[in-house]
Protein backbone atom coordinates (compact mmCIF):
# COMPACT_ATOMS: atom_id res chain seq x y z
CA UNK A 1 0.00 0.00 0.00
CA UNK A 2 3.05 2.36 0.92
CA UNK A 3 3.58 2.30 -2.95
CA UNK A 4 0.65 4.67 -3.73
CA UNK A 5 1.14 6.80 -0.57
CA UNK A 6 1.98 10.83 -0.85
CA UNK A 7 5.05 12.30 -0.17
CA UNK A 8 5.70 15.50 2.41
CA UNK A 9 8.64 16.78 2.74
CA UNK A 10 9.78 17.94 6.04
CA UNK A 11 8.16 20.43 7.32
CA UNK A 12 6.20 20.82 3.99
CA UNK A 13 2.71 20.63 2.42
CA UNK A 14 0.91 18.49 -0.06
CA UNK A 15 -2.34 19.04 -1.35
CA UNK A 16 -4.21 15.80 -2.40
CA UNK A 17 -7.70 15.46 -4.06
CA UNK A 18 -9.96 12.91 -2.92
CA UNK A 19 -13.38 12.05 -4.74
CA UNK A 20 -16.26 10.00 -5.26
CA UNK A 21 -16.06 7.88 -8.18
CA UNK A 22 -17.94 9.42 -11.34
CA UNK A 23 -21.21 7.79 -11.26
CA UNK A 24 -21.77 8.86 -7.42
CA UNK A 25 -23.30 12.18 -7.54
CA UNK A 26 -24.96 12.64 -3.93
CA UNK A 27 -22.17 15.45 -2.15
CA UNK A 28 -21.90 13.18 1.56
CA UNK A 29 -19.17 13.11 3.96
CA UNK A 30 -16.77 10.84 4.18
CA UNK A 31 -14.63 10.11 6.94
CA UNK A 32 -10.75 9.72 5.58
CA UNK A 33 -8.16 8.26 7.57
CA UNK A 34 -4.63 9.73 7.13
CA UNK A 35 -1.91 7.00 8.29
CA UNK A 36 1.55 8.12 8.59
CA UNK A 37 3.49 4.92 7.24
CA UNK A 38 7.34 6.31 7.38
CA UNK A 39 9.55 9.10 8.42
CA UNK A 40 13.08 9.60 6.64
CA UNK B 1 -97.10 -10.73 7.93
CA UNK B 2 -95.01 -8.04 8.79
CA UNK B 3 -96.12 -5.08 6.70
CA UNK B 4 -94.30 -2.67 7.99
CA UNK B 5 -90.92 -4.58 6.50
CA UNK B 6 -92.62 -5.39 3.10
CA UNK B 7 -90.63 -3.75 0.72
CA UNK B 8 -92.54 -4.37 -2.36
CA UNK B 9 -95.28 -1.52 -0.01
CA UNK B 10 -95.34 2.10 0.60
CA UNK B 11 -95.80 1.30 3.94
CA UNK B 12 -92.27 -0.27 4.02
CA UNK B 13 -89.32 1.41 6.04
CA UNK B 14 -91.91 4.03 7.63
CA UNK B 15 -91.34 5.13 10.73
CA UNK B 16 -88.34 2.44 11.00
CA UNK B 17 -85.52 4.89 10.22
CA UNK B 18 -85.76 8.45 11.10
CA UNK B 19 -85.26 9.60 7.63
CA UNK B 20 -86.35 6.87 5.98
CA UNK B 21 -87.50 7.26 2.69
CA UNK B 22 -89.99 4.78 1.44
CA UNK B 23 -90.57 5.98 -1.99
CA UNK B 24 -86.70 4.98 -2.69
CA UNK B 25 -87.36 1.28 -0.90
CA UNK B 26 -90.57 1.09 -3.81
CA UNK B 27 -88.37 2.11 -6.47
CA UNK B 28 -85.32 0.24 -5.51
CA UNK B 29 -87.42 -3.13 -6.19
CA UNK B 30 -89.40 -1.65 -8.99
CA UNK B 31 -85.76 -1.08 -10.33
CA UNK B 32 -85.19 -5.10 -9.95
CA UNK B 33 -87.63 -6.10 -12.78
CA UNK B 34 -89.71 -8.40 -12.76
CA UNK B 35 -91.70 -7.49 -9.82
CA UNK B 36 -93.09 -10.44 -7.76
CA UNK B 37 -96.67 -10.44 -7.62
CA UNK B 38 -98.59 -8.92 -4.33
CA UNK B 39 -100.44 -11.29 -1.99
CA UNK B 40 -103.58 -12.47 -3.32
CA UNK B 41 -102.76 -11.82 -7.53
CA UNK B 42 -102.96 -14.39 -10.03
CA UNK B 43 -99.95 -17.09 -10.77
CA UNK B 44 -99.62 -20.43 -11.76
CA UNK B 45 -100.15 -22.98 -9.00
CA UNK B 46 -96.81 -24.09 -7.55
CA UNK B 47 -94.64 -21.47 -8.75
CA UNK B 48 -92.71 -19.49 -5.89
CA UNK B 49 -91.49 -15.84 -4.97
CA UNK B 50 -89.03 -13.95 -3.40
CA UNK B 51 -89.07 -10.55 -2.72
CA UNK B 52 -86.59 -7.94 -0.78
CA UNK B 53 -87.92 -6.83 2.38
CA UNK B 54 -86.87 -4.58 5.25
CA UNK B 55 -82.74 -4.25 5.94
CA UNK B 56 -81.79 -6.22 3.37
CA UNK B 57 -83.74 -9.27 4.22
CA UNK B 58 -86.40 -11.72 1.81
CA UNK B 59 -89.50 -13.18 1.79
CA UNK B 60 -91.16 -15.28 0.09
CA UNK B 61 -94.39 -17.03 -1.18
CA UNK B 62 -96.07 -19.53 -2.94
CA UNK B 63 -98.84 -19.65 -5.57
CA UNK B 64 -101.46 -21.98 -3.85
CA UNK B 65 -105.33 -22.39 -5.82
CA UNK B 66 -104.16 -19.93 -8.43
CA UNK B 67 -103.50 -16.73 -6.00
CA UNK B 68 -100.02 -15.81 -4.13
CA UNK B 69 -100.49 -16.88 -0.69
CA UNK B 70 -99.30 -15.01 2.29
CA UNK B 71 -95.39 -13.80 2.06
CA UNK B 72 -93.28 -14.94 5.10
CA UNK B 73 -91.35 -13.19 7.73
CA UNK B 74 -89.05 -11.41 6.67
CA UNK B 75 -85.71 -12.83 7.42
CA UNK B 76 -81.69 -12.50 6.98
CA UNK B 77 -81.65 -9.24 7.61
CA UNK B 78 -78.25 -6.87 8.37
CA UNK B 79 -78.88 -6.56 12.02
CA UNK B 80 -75.94 -4.03 12.57
CA UNK B 81 -76.59 -1.03 15.10
CA UNK B 82 -76.11 1.61 12.19
CA UNK B 83 -78.72 -0.21 9.88
CA UNK B 84 -80.80 1.60 7.50
CA UNK B 85 -82.93 1.11 5.32
CA UNK B 86 -82.39 1.39 1.43
CA UNK B 87 -82.53 4.32 0.25
CA UNK B 88 -83.83 6.36 3.36
CA UNK B 89 -81.23 9.59 3.93
CA UNK B 90 -79.97 11.49 6.88
CA UNK B 91 -78.43 14.34 8.24
CA UNK B 92 -74.84 12.95 10.43
CA UNK B 93 -72.74 15.57 12.59
CA UNK B 94 -68.86 15.50 11.43
CA UNK B 95 -65.87 16.86 11.00
CA UNK B 96 -65.55 19.80 13.09
CA UNK B 97 -69.33 20.13 14.01
CA UNK B 98 -70.25 20.23 10.10
CA UNK B 99 -73.07 17.86 8.68
CA UNK B 100 -73.18 15.52 5.74
CA UNK B 101 -75.76 14.12 4.56
CA UNK B 102 -76.12 10.06 3.89
CA UNK B 103 -77.48 8.04 1.93
CA UNK B 104 -78.82 4.50 2.80
CA UNK B 105 -77.03 1.86 0.15
CA UNK B 106 -79.33 -0.55 -1.28
CA UNK B 107 -77.78 -3.98 -1.10
CA UNK B 108 -76.06 -3.51 1.94
CA UNK B 109 -78.19 -1.48 4.25
CA UNK B 110 -75.08 0.49 5.54
CA UNK B 111 -74.95 4.46 5.13
CA UNK B 112 -72.84 6.01 2.78
CA UNK B 113 -71.46 9.44 4.40
CA UNK B 114 -71.71 12.09 2.30
CA UNK B 115 -68.96 14.73 2.44
CA UNK B 116 -68.60 16.61 5.61
CA UNK B 117 -69.92 20.41 5.45
CA UNK B 118 -70.14 23.47 6.88
CA UNK B 119 -67.53 22.93 9.50
CA UNK B 120 -66.35 25.27 11.73
CA UNK B 121 -63.09 27.42 10.25
CA UNK B 122 -60.44 26.33 12.86
CA UNK B 123 -62.33 24.03 14.52
CA UNK B 124 -61.63 20.53 15.93
CA UNK B 125 -63.20 16.80 15.84
CA UNK B 126 -64.70 16.29 19.38
CA UNK B 127 -63.04 14.13 21.61
CA UNK B 128 -59.78 14.77 19.77
CA UNK B 129 -56.68 15.06 22.54
CA UNK B 130 -53.48 17.31 22.33
CA UNK B 131 -51.12 18.99 24.41
CA UNK B 132 -50.48 22.54 24.07
CA UNK B 133 -48.69 25.44 26.06
CA UNK B 134 -49.98 28.33 28.11
CA UNK B 135 -49.17 27.19 31.08
CA UNK B 136 -48.06 29.57 33.59
CA UNK B 137 -44.34 27.68 33.39
CA UNK B 138 -43.98 28.32 29.80
CA UNK B 139 -41.90 25.01 29.20
CA UNK B 140 -44.99 23.19 31.38
CA UNK B 141 -47.54 21.53 28.98
CA UNK B 142 -51.05 21.86 29.52
CA UNK B 143 -53.49 18.86 28.04
CA UNK B 144 -56.39 19.59 26.43
CA UNK B 145 -59.25 17.99 24.57
CA UNK B 146 -62.21 19.22 21.51
CA UNK B 147 -65.42 19.88 23.43
CA UNK B 148 -68.38 18.79 21.43
CA UNK B 149 -68.47 22.76 20.42
CA UNK B 150 -65.64 22.26 18.32
CA UNK B 151 -62.86 24.45 20.37
CA UNK B 152 -60.41 23.03 22.42
CA UNK B 153 -60.44 22.84 26.42
CA UNK B 154 -58.57 22.36 29.21
CA UNK B 155 -58.16 18.16 29.92
CA UNK B 156 -56.35 18.31 32.97
CA UNK B 157 -53.47 20.52 34.90
CA UNK B 158 -50.52 21.93 33.63
CA UNK B 159 -47.26 19.36 33.80
CA UNK B 160 -43.84 19.34 33.54
CA UNK B 161 -41.89 16.82 31.45
CA UNK B 162 -38.27 15.85 33.34
CA UNK B 163 -36.46 14.90 30.15
CA UNK B 164 -33.83 11.92 29.72
CA UNK B 165 -30.76 14.21 29.44
CA UNK B 166 -26.88 13.95 27.87
CA UNK B 167 -24.28 16.43 28.63
CA UNK B 168 -22.68 16.60 25.36
CA UNK B 169 -18.76 15.11 25.76
CA UNK B 170 -15.95 18.07 25.63
CA UNK B 171 -12.87 15.27 25.58
CA UNK B 172 -14.02 13.65 22.23
CA UNK B 173 -15.62 10.49 23.37
CA UNK B 174 -19.48 9.58 22.60
CA UNK B 175 -21.89 9.84 25.09
CA UNK B 176 -24.60 6.86 25.15
CA UNK B 177 -27.85 5.98 26.60
CA UNK B 178 -29.86 3.49 26.41
CA UNK B 179 -33.81 4.62 26.46
CA UNK B 180 -36.93 3.04 25.52
CA UNK B 181 -39.45 4.08 22.84
CA UNK B 182 -43.12 5.62 23.89
CA UNK B 183 -45.85 4.48 22.99
CA UNK B 184 -47.54 6.56 19.83
CA UNK B 185 -49.15 9.38 21.41
CA UNK B 186 -51.34 12.43 20.94
CA UNK B 187 -47.90 14.58 20.09
CA UNK B 188 -45.57 12.24 18.67
CA UNK B 189 -45.50 13.07 14.92
CA UNK B 190 -42.44 13.46 13.60
CA UNK B 191 -41.44 16.19 10.35
CA UNK B 192 -41.92 15.36 7.21
CA UNK B 193 -39.15 16.31 5.18
CA UNK B 194 -35.85 16.66 5.60
CA UNK B 195 -35.57 20.08 5.29
CA UNK B 196 -36.20 22.26 8.21
CA UNK B 197 -38.39 23.68 9.21
CA UNK B 198 -40.96 21.78 7.47
CA UNK B 199 -44.91 22.67 6.51
CA UNK B 200 -46.43 18.83 7.56
CA UNK B 201 -46.09 16.11 10.25
CA UNK B 202 -46.28 12.57 10.12
CA UNK B 203 -48.56 10.40 11.56
CA UNK B 204 -47.94 9.42 15.14
CA UNK B 205 -45.83 6.59 16.01
CA UNK B 206 -43.70 5.16 19.24
CA UNK B 207 -40.98 7.90 19.99
CA UNK B 208 -38.05 9.23 22.65
CA UNK B 209 -37.05 12.85 23.36
CA UNK B 210 -34.06 13.35 24.77
CA UNK B 211 -32.38 16.81 26.01
CA UNK B 212 -28.39 17.69 25.01
CA UNK B 213 -26.40 20.32 26.76
CA UNK B 214 -23.58 22.14 25.84
CA UNK B 215 -22.56 22.64 29.20
CA UNK B 216 -18.92 24.52 27.76
CA UNK B 217 -18.73 28.59 26.84
CA UNK B 218 -18.80 28.04 23.50
CA UNK B 219 -20.84 26.86 20.53
CA UNK B 220 -20.51 23.34 19.45
CA UNK B 221 -21.61 20.94 16.64
CA UNK B 222 -22.78 17.84 17.60
CA UNK B 223 -23.73 14.59 15.76
CA UNK B 224 -26.42 12.38 17.35
CA UNK B 225 -27.56 9.13 16.20
CA UNK B 226 -29.42 6.41 17.83
CA UNK B 227 -28.34 2.41 17.71
CA UNK B 228 -29.23 -0.90 18.20
CA UNK B 229 -28.96 -1.40 22.65
CA UNK B 230 -27.59 -4.24 24.01
CA UNK B 231 -30.27 -6.86 23.46
CA UNK B 232 -32.56 -4.90 21.48
CA UNK B 233 -33.46 -4.56 17.83
CA UNK B 234 -33.18 -3.02 14.70
CA UNK B 235 -35.54 -0.05 14.29
CA UNK B 236 -36.48 1.71 11.14
CA UNK B 237 -35.75 5.47 12.76
CA UNK B 238 -36.37 9.40 12.22
CA UNK B 239 -34.02 11.36 14.36
CA UNK B 240 -35.17 15.14 14.71
CA UNK B 241 -33.71 17.51 16.00
CA UNK B 242 -34.82 21.56 18.00
CA UNK B 243 -32.13 23.57 18.87
CA UNK B 244 -32.90 26.14 21.98
CA UNK B 245 -35.55 23.71 23.05
CA UNK B 246 -35.65 22.85 26.76
CA UNK B 247 -38.67 20.84 26.48
CA UNK B 248 -40.15 18.98 23.68
CA UNK B 249 -42.37 20.57 21.31
CA UNK B 250 -46.10 19.63 21.72
CA UNK B 251 -47.89 21.65 19.45
CA UNK B 252 -48.00 21.65 15.35
CA UNK B 253 -45.66 24.57 15.01
CA UNK B 254 -43.22 23.66 17.76
CA UNK B 255 -42.98 20.49 15.97
CA UNK B 256 -42.84 21.81 12.56
CA UNK B 257 -39.56 24.05 13.57
CA UNK B 258 -37.18 21.64 13.74
CA UNK B 259 -33.62 22.52 13.41
CA UNK B 260 -32.62 19.36 11.64
CA UNK B 261 -34.01 15.91 10.67
CA UNK B 262 -32.58 12.77 8.59
CA UNK B 263 -34.60 9.63 7.67
CA UNK B 264 -31.66 6.88 6.58
CA UNK B 265 -33.69 6.23 3.72
CA UNK B 266 -33.82 2.88 4.39
CA UNK B 267 -34.78 0.61 7.39
CA UNK B 268 -32.23 1.40 9.59
CA UNK B 269 -31.20 3.53 12.08
CA UNK B 270 -31.00 7.21 10.88
CA UNK B 271 -28.38 9.96 12.30
CA UNK B 272 -27.67 13.38 12.57
CA UNK B 273 -24.56 13.44 11.44
CA UNK B 274 -21.21 14.95 9.13
CA UNK B 275 -23.17 17.80 7.28
CA UNK B 276 -26.04 17.32 9.37
CA UNK B 277 -24.68 17.86 13.07
CA UNK B 278 -26.33 20.43 14.90
CA UNK B 279 -24.83 23.40 16.24
CA UNK B 280 -25.87 23.64 20.12
CA UNK B 281 -25.12 27.76 21.38
CA UNK B 282 -22.81 27.82 24.12
CA UNK B 283 -24.25 26.68 27.53
CA UNK B 284 -26.90 25.71 24.80
CA UNK B 285 -29.73 22.84 24.33
CA UNK B 286 -31.31 21.01 21.81
CA UNK B 287 -34.35 18.15 21.86
CA UNK B 288 -33.60 15.26 19.79
CA UNK B 289 -36.97 13.18 18.96
CA UNK B 290 -35.79 9.80 17.40
CA UNK B 291 -39.16 8.38 15.83
CA UNK B 292 -39.71 4.88 14.79
CA UNK B 293 -40.14 5.37 10.65
CA UNK B 294 -43.49 3.45 11.01
CA UNK B 295 -46.11 2.15 14.10
CA UNK B 296 -45.34 -1.39 13.34
CA UNK B 297 -42.78 -2.07 15.91
CA UNK B 298 -43.88 -2.39 20.02
CA UNK B 299 -43.71 0.20 22.11
CA UNK B 300 -41.11 0.01 25.14
CA UNK B 301 -38.03 -1.24 23.50
CA UNK B 302 -34.98 -0.16 24.02
CA UNK B 303 -32.53 1.98 21.94
CA UNK B 304 -29.23 3.74 22.32
CA UNK B 305 -28.62 7.20 21.67
CA UNK B 306 -25.19 8.23 20.61
CA UNK B 307 -23.79 11.89 21.15
CA UNK B 308 -20.37 13.32 20.27
CA UNK B 309 -18.82 16.42 19.46
CA UNK B 310 -18.34 16.70 15.43
CA UNK B 311 -14.72 16.54 14.67
CA UNK B 312 -13.66 19.47 12.25
CA UNK B 313 -10.26 19.22 10.26
CA UNK B 314 -7.73 21.48 10.96
CA UNK B 315 -6.68 23.31 7.64
CA UNK B 316 -3.59 22.15 7.07
CA UNK B 317 -4.43 19.09 8.46
CA UNK B 318 -1.07 17.61 10.37
CA UNK B 319 -0.20 14.39 9.28
CA UNK B 320 0.68 12.39 12.73
CA UNK B 321 4.23 12.41 13.61
CA UNK B 322 4.28 8.51 14.49
CA UNK B 323 4.73 5.89 12.18
CA UNK B 324 1.71 3.92 11.79
CA UNK B 325 -0.22 6.64 13.91
CA UNK B 326 -3.55 7.65 12.36
CA UNK B 327 -6.07 10.52 12.05
CA UNK B 328 -9.34 10.43 10.55
CA UNK B 329 -12.07 13.39 9.92
CA UNK B 330 -15.13 13.51 8.15
CA UNK B 331 -14.75 15.62 4.83
CA UNK B 332 -17.60 16.75 2.86
CA UNK B 333 -16.95 16.31 -0.77
CA UNK B 334 -19.05 18.65 -2.55
CA UNK B 335 -16.09 20.20 -5.05
CA UNK B 336 -16.34 18.94 -8.74
CA UNK B 337 -13.29 18.10 -11.08
CA UNK B 338 -13.15 15.98 -14.00
CA UNK B 339 -11.92 12.85 -13.43
CA UNK B 340 -9.23 11.28 -14.90
CA UNK B 341 -9.46 8.11 -17.25
CA UNK B 342 -9.73 5.13 -15.53
CA UNK B 343 -7.64 1.98 -15.75
CA UNK B 344 -10.69 -0.63 -14.43
CA UNK B 345 -8.34 -3.07 -13.93
CA UNK B 346 -4.40 -1.48 -12.04
CA UNK B 347 -4.11 1.63 -10.36
CA UNK B 348 -3.18 4.38 -12.14
CA UNK B 349 0.40 5.53 -12.22
CA UNK B 350 1.12 9.23 -12.33
CA UNK B 351 0.05 11.27 -14.51
CA UNK B 352 -2.85 10.25 -15.73
CA UNK B 353 -4.88 11.55 -18.79
CA UNK B 354 -7.66 13.45 -17.81
CA UNK B 355 -11.33 12.64 -18.92
CA UNK B 356 -12.68 16.23 -19.40
CA UNK B 357 -16.12 14.88 -20.04
CA UNK B 358 -16.89 13.55 -16.71
CA UNK B 359 -17.12 15.40 -13.46
CA UNK B 360 -17.26 13.84 -9.99
CA UNK B 361 -17.08 15.12 -6.70
CA UNK B 362 -14.40 15.37 -4.09
CA UNK B 363 -12.40 17.50 -2.09
CA UNK B 364 -8.97 18.83 -2.04
CA UNK B 365 -6.88 18.62 1.31
CA UNK B 366 -3.83 20.31 2.43
CA UNK B 367 -1.67 18.26 4.48
CA UNK B 368 1.38 19.17 6.53
CA UNK B 369 4.56 17.86 7.93
CA UNK B 370 5.59 18.56 11.35
CA UNK B 371 8.56 16.52 11.66
CA UNK B 372 11.94 17.60 10.58
CA UNK B 373 11.52 14.11 8.14
CA UNK B 374 10.11 13.57 4.95
CA UNK B 375 6.80 11.67 5.38
CA UNK B 376 5.25 9.15 3.50
CA UNK B 377 1.17 9.45 3.89
CA UNK B 378 -1.31 6.42 3.23
CA UNK B 379 -5.06 7.65 2.82
CA UNK B 380 -8.09 5.68 2.83
CA UNK B 381 -11.76 5.51 3.98
CA UNK B 382 -14.07 3.65 5.46
CA UNK B 383 -17.29 2.89 3.15
CA UNK B 384 -19.25 3.31 6.27
CA UNK B 385 -18.45 5.54 8.88
CA UNK B 386 -22.03 4.71 11.02
CA UNK B 387 -24.41 1.92 10.59
CA UNK B 388 -26.85 3.24 8.39
CA UNK B 389 -24.14 5.40 6.14
CA UNK B 390 -23.24 3.95 2.73
CA UNK B 391 -21.27 5.70 0.99
CA UNK B 392 -19.11 4.22 -2.04
CA UNK B 393 -15.86 5.71 -2.92
CA UNK B 394 -13.91 4.38 -5.58
CA UNK B 395 -11.39 4.95 -8.06
CA UNK B 396 -11.17 8.37 -9.46
CA UNK B 397 -8.31 10.94 -10.60
CA UNK B 398 -8.35 14.35 -11.65
CA UNK B 399 -6.57 17.37 -12.75
CA UNK B 400 -2.73 17.53 -13.96
CA UNK B 401 0.40 16.61 -11.98
CA UNK B 402 -0.28 13.80 -9.51
CA UNK B 403 2.31 12.25 -7.36
CA UNK B 404 0.39 9.54 -5.96
CA UNK B 405 -3.10 7.66 -6.46
CA UNK B 406 -4.60 4.72 -4.83
CA UNK B 407 -7.68 2.43 -4.37
CA UNK B 408 -10.42 2.62 -2.65
CA UNK B 409 -9.94 6.29 -2.83
CA UNK B 410 -8.00 8.21 -5.40
CA UNK B 411 -5.37 10.61 -4.04
CA UNK B 412 -3.76 13.03 -5.92
CA UNK B 413 -0.85 14.82 -4.52
CA UNK B 414 0.21 18.19 -5.76
CA UNK B 415 4.21 19.69 -5.47
CA UNK B 416 3.97 22.40 -2.30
Amino acid sequence: MDGNAVSIPAGGTATVYVAFSADFEPPAELPITFRTSSLQ
Amino acid sequence: MDAAKDASVREAGDGAEPDGNASSVDGAVADAGAEPPAEGAACTTGASFTRPCGYCGTQKAQCVGGVVAAYSVCSGEVTAADRCLPGATRMSACGACGTSNDLCIAGTCRWNVGLCRNELPGGCVPGTKRLARGCANADDIQPQICANTCGFVADGACFSEALDTINVPTDGSTAVGTFRFSAAGVVSRYPDAVDCPVNGLEDATPYHFALLKNTTAAPILVEVYPSTAPGGAVFDTVTSAYVGRKSRPVTDAELTNCSGMTDDGGTQWSALYGPKAIAIPANGTAVVQTSQYQAVTAAGQPFSLNVRTKKTAPNPLPIPATVGATVTFGFLLDQQRAVLQADAVNDLACPAAVDAATLTYGRYITLSNPTNKAARVEIRSTSSWLPTRAASPTIVRPAKRWSAIHAPISTTATPA
